[in-house]
C-alpha cells in the first residue's frame, strides 16, 4: 500500500464524516397566541447523503425548550426524512425572544455541532406600562407621579386592586378608559430618606400570567456614577 | 521503507513531541482569560472589580446550582418557567436602593442567560449600573470565590 492510498482512505473517511442532514429551513418565526403557554416549531429534514446519519444530541440554549424527534427515531438512512420539534415554554418571557438549538450528529466534535436551529418567538404583551418605575431624588417635593397602563387584549382587562409594599408610598389607580387604559398614581409621604416600593396591581384577565403586574417607586440620593466599576 | 512504516514514524514523532511538551510545559491552559480591552461593552473582568466594592451579585443559573454553589449573598434570577419572575424582580429591586452596582453571572462565557437578566434589571429603570461577569461562575470558581459545595442554603 502506498502513502497515496493511505491519504485517499483518510480523505474518504473525512468526506463520510461530512455526511449530514438537510433542513428545509434552519430558522423559524412563531407568533404566539395570547394565553398560549407553549408554542412549537417544526424543522423537517432529509438525509441527502449516501451515508447513514445519526442524531447524537440536541441541546437548546434554554431550559425553556424541549426537543422531540419525530417517532423517537435518531438514525436516518440515505434519502430518509424526519422532523425535529422544538417546544418553547413561554412562562416567563415576553416580547420577541430568540432561542437556539444545537444539533450534534454522530462524529461531530464536542464543541462544534453540525446544525444550529433558530426559533424567533413573538409573545404578545397584553398589559403595557409606559415606564417600569417612577423616581424622586431625596429632598424633592413629594408630588404625585403617574404610570400609564394600556391593555392590548381583544377583550377589556380591568385593574381590580392595587397595593404598595411600603406604607411610605400611597398608591391608587384611575381609569382613563375602563378596561382599556389606566393611570397609576403614586405619592411618597416624604422624600427625606431613600426608599423603594414594589407596587403590584391585579387584573381580571382570564390568562393567569396577566392577572398581576408590578411597577416600582423609589427615592434615591442620586444617580450612581456611570460605569464606575470599569476603568 | 514502506508507507505504513513512514506513517508510523510520523505518528510516533508527533505523539512524542506532544508528550514532551505536556511534561515540560504542563497541560493546556484552560483558565479564563479576560482582557478588558476585548470583552463586550456590558461585560466586566473579575480582576477589574475593586476589592471591597459593594456589589449586588445575581446568579442566573438554575436554582439547584445557586443553592449548591452560588456566590455567598448572591440573589437568584433565572428564566426558568417554573420560577416567579415578579419575586425575582422585587428581590433585586429592593436591594438596588442600597447597592446600585449589579453583576450578573451564569455558568461560563458561553451562557447567554446572564445578558438577558442584566437587560431585565436595566429595564427596571432604577438607576442601577449593571454588568455581566466575563467567564461567569467558572471565573469566580477559578478565583477561589466559590466555597466548596455547601449543600442547601
Amino acid at each position: 500500500m502506498t502513502l497515496r492510498a493511505l491519504i485517499l482512505i483518510w480523505l474518504t473517511s473525512v468526506s463520510v464524516s461530512l455526511a449530514g442532514l438537510e433542513f428545509e429551513t434552519q430558522s423559524k418565526e412563531v407568533h404566539a397566541p395570547a394565553g398560549a403557554r407553549v408554542v412549537a416549531a417544526n424543522f423537517p429534514f432529509s438525509n441527502p447523503s449516501s451515508e447513514q446519519v445519526t442524531i447524537d444530541q440536541a441541546s437548546p440554549n434554554c431550559s425553556c425548550i424541549g426537543i422531540k424527534v419525530k417517532g423517537g427515531k435518531f438514525t436516518y438512512a440515505p434519502g430518509e426524512t424526519g422532523m425535529i420539534r422544538a417546544e418553547f415554554d413561554m412562562g416567563n418571557f415576553s416580547g420577541t425572544v430568540d432561542k437556539e438549538v444545537a444539533i450534534w450528529l454522530k462524529g461531530d466534535p464536542k464543541d462544534k455541532p453540525s446544525i444550529n436551529l433558530l426559533i424567533k418567538v413573538h409573545i404578545p404583551e397584553l398589559i403595557m406600562v409606559d415606564q417600569k418605575s417612577v423616581k424622586w431624588a431625596v429632598g424633592d417635593k413629594p408630588e404625585t407621579k403617574k404610570i400609564r397602563v394600556d391593555m392590548k387584549h381583544t377583550v377589556p382587562i380591568h385593574i381590580t386592586s392595587i397595593n404598595s409594599s411600603s406604607k411610605e408610598y400611597q398608591v391608587e389607580f384611575e381609569p382613563i378608559e375602563k378596561g382599556v387604559s389606566y393611570n397609576i398614581l403614586i405619592t411618597p409621604n416624604n422624600t427625606a430618606i431613600p426608599g423603594i416600593a414594589v407596587i403590584r396591581f391585579q387584573t381580571d384577565c382570564k390568562i393567569s400570567k396577566y392577572q398581576s403586574k408590578q411597577v416600582f417607586a423609589s427615592t434615591q440620593r442620586g444617580e450612581p456614577k456611570k460605569s464606575s466599576l470599569k476603568p | 521503507m514502506n508507507a505504513i512504516t513512514q506513517l508510523a514514524i510520523i505518528c510516533g514523532l508527533a505523539i512524542a513531541g506532544a508528550g514532551t511538551s505536556w511534561l515540560l510545559i504542563g497541560s493546556p491552559d484552560r483558565s479564563i482569560a479576560c482582557d478588558p480591552a476585548t470583552i463586550k461593552a456590558d461585560e466586566i473582568c473579575l480582576q477589574s472589580i475593586p476589592a471591597g466594592a459593594d456589589i449586588l451579585w445575581v446568579d442566573a443559573r438554575s436554582r439547584s446550582d445557586w443553592e449548591n454553589n452560588g456566590l455567598p449573598n448572591s440573589l437568584l434570577w433565572n428564566l426558568d418557567p417554573k420560577e416567579d419572575m415578579q419575586t425575582f424582580e422585587a428581590e433585586v429591586a429592593m436591594q438596588l436602593v442600597t447597592t446600585p452596582r449589579v453583576i450578573v453571572y451564569c455558568s461560563d462565557e458561553s451562557c447567554g442567560t446572564s445578558r438577558q437578566i442584566a437587560e431585565r434589571i436595566r429595564n427596571l429603570d432604577l438607576g442601577a449600573e449593571v454588568h455581566v461577569l466575563h467567564g461567569g461562575w467558572r471565573a469566580l470558581n477559578e478565583a477561589g470565590k466559590i466555597k466548596a459545595p455547601n449543600g442547601k442554603r
